[in-house]
């Protein structure tokens, strides 16, 4: 007998005879959906489609780490709210409960006529269809002074790991009465909160243990995200301790020197003895090897996150352009189900609901003050809208912060838990 | 009237749902209004539930810490709560606006597919 592998059948009679209609749905084939990085987005998408397509579906996870440490929370654990090992996850539930073949390996380009996937080791994936959730690369050279090099002394800490390892180390480490430097990255970027409540929880570090210790934070931007709770927070939890500039009082970033540890601006030059330095960012490289980027970021058609220059390929999370929702892992989150439903309708003839989108950004100032942002949106022809907003008011109740600081510590369980479960 | 049970993971979250519970016994304690929802919730799409629950999925989960977990929550809670945060009676930003899209036929799917699930 003549054993005929799904692989050699589907090339046998599913290209050459039926190809061009449905390749692998062709004699019951298994499609194929590769999924390239596991975070929010990319995590979620491959538990969902393996979930709900109940074997339907074959899923492979394409992650290069062996150990997720989470970019949400990392804030939390430099101001020592969380221990470290607490925001590190990994891929077991995803393999074993979800039977996701995970493939610790790093994707090197994607052949999308061929529809496969190129591995750095060389070995190579096949795919119906193909998730990217690749989140940023930091665009080192638009600090100019900035490099790989440069962030072992000034790490941007927006990959979370040891990155943030090193700036919470900086912190506690940092001389008597030093300044701590921060310079948030330009529009759009990961985590828009995300500076402003990493400053406040240096500031929360340096409380206890260095006092006179200050911060100054060279933003290049007029205006963030929650700018008037977070400034009112400083100013009651920690007043005089950090200081921020907008461009109007430092006329911009000039350059940054890791071994002098200056920033230099254009009125001034900041002498740092710590500092954390966020450069632009951009989608991760393997959307740009795949050909879906235009400029920074991925176009995609809002009701199934497919990418507006390949239909085969849909992209998530930080590397897409998702219009009015933030860059943030619950977005990723939110989009993965999306797409995983779209995807599992296109191979498997399953139902496909109208998409939805939610999210919502926490973050905390200072023990037991915690405020939250966030917004459902809909899938426009073009883009995907608001329907709702919210955010946090000034003067709420220390109840209220306590409250949704709490509702914090449930929504990172909740989303790890989709994740990874 | 019949009491509704408040089970156990919900209980710590009882101040907040305290309102709910006052609604509830004026909305659903007759009989008729209650055989109406078991009709309801044994005809629902629980296809539609389980995707809409993805939108649940995020935050509510076993731990229960912070979120209440919803996994085999009873229908008439389920139905009553959100609909008490849909209109603002209960107070959460974050669940007032998740609430305020869902229409009634997705919110008895919601409570047909949490209603199914083992806690």
């Amino acid at each position: 007998m003549t054993l005929i592998s799904r692989r050699g059948f589907g090339g046998l009679f599913g290209t050459s005879a039926l190809g061009l209609a449905m390749p692998s749905l062709a004699f019951g084939a298994v499609p194929k959906v590769v999924v390239i990085g596991g975070g929010a987005g990319g995590a979620t998408a491959a538990r969902y489609l393996a979930k709900d397509s109940k074997g339907a579906l074959d899923v492979t996870l394409v992650e290069a780490s062996k150990r997720y440490y989470t970019c949400f929370y990392s804030n939390l654990y430099i101001g020592g709210f969380r221990k470290y090992g607490s925001i590190g996850h990994n891929y077991y539930g995803l393999a074993v409960n979800n039977r996701i073949n995970v493939v610790h390996e790093w994707a090197a380009s994607v052949d999308g006529a061929a529809k496969t996937v190129n591995l750095a080791s060389g070995g190579k994936l096949s795919y119906d269809k193909l998730v990217l959730s690749p989140g940023i690369a930091l665009k080192y050279d638009s600090i100019a002074g900035y490099s790989p090099q440069a962030q072992g002394r000034m790490p941007h800490g927006w990959t979370s790991g040891t990155q943030a390892q090193q700036i919470r180390n900086q912190v506690l480490t940092m001389k008597k009465g030093g300044t701590f430097v921060m310079v948030p990255p330009p529009n759009p970027y990961r985590c828009p909160p995300g500076p402003y409540e990493r400053a406040s929880m240096i500031a929360h570090l340096l409380k206890e243990r260095n006092p006179t210790a200050k911060i100054i934070v060279l933003d290049p931007k007029e205006k963030f995200s929650k700018m008037g709770l977070f400034m009112a927070g400083w100013e009651k939890h920690y007043p005089g301790m950090i200081e921020w500039l907008g461009p109007d009082a430092h006329g911009g970033i000039k350059s940054v020197n890791h071994e002098t540890m200056e920033i230099v601006t254009d009125l001034d030059t900041f002498k740092a003895d710590a500092a954390c330095v966020v450069p632009a960012q951009r989608a991760g490289s393997i959307a740009t090897a795949a050909g879906v980027t235009d400029g920074d970021w991925a176009p995609i058609i809002p009701a199934t996150m497919a990418s507006k220059a390949d239909p085969n390929i849909h992209v998530l999370g930080d590397a897409s352009v998702a219009s009015s929702m933030p860059k943030s892992g619950f977005s990723a989150n939110s989009q993965a189900k999306v797409a995983a439903n779209a995807i599992r309708g296109e191979l498997t003839g399953s139902r496909v609901y109208k998409p939805r989108f939610a999210n919502t950004c926490w973050s905390l100032i200072a023990t037991n003050d915690g405020i939250k942002v966030g917004a459902n949106y809909k899938a426009g022809s073009e883009k995907i809208d608001v329907v709702d907003k919210f955010v946090s008011q000034s003067g709420e109740s220390a109840d209220v912060r306590k409250t949704t600081y709490e509702e914090s510590i449930g929504w990172y369980n909740g989303i790890t838990t989709d994740m990874f479960s | 009237m019949e009491q509704i049970n408040l089970r156990p993971h919900i209980a710590g979250q009882v101040r907040l749902w305290a309102l709910a519970l006052a609604m509830m016994f004026g909305a659903i304690s007759n009989a008729a209004a209650q055989a109406d929802l078991a009709d309801q919730i044994a005809k629902a799409d629980l296809g539609y539930g389980e995707y809409l629950a993805g939108e649940c999925a995020a935050c509510h989960q076993k731990s229960g810490k912070g979120i209440p977990q919803i996994n085999g929550i009873e229908a008439k809670t389920f139905v009553a709560i959100i609909k008490a945060y849909r209109s603002k009676e209960l107070d959460n930003k974050v669940m007032q606006m998740i609430a305020g899209r869902l229409d009634d036929e997705q919110i008895i799917s919601l409570a047909a597919y949490f209603s199914s699930l083992p806690e």
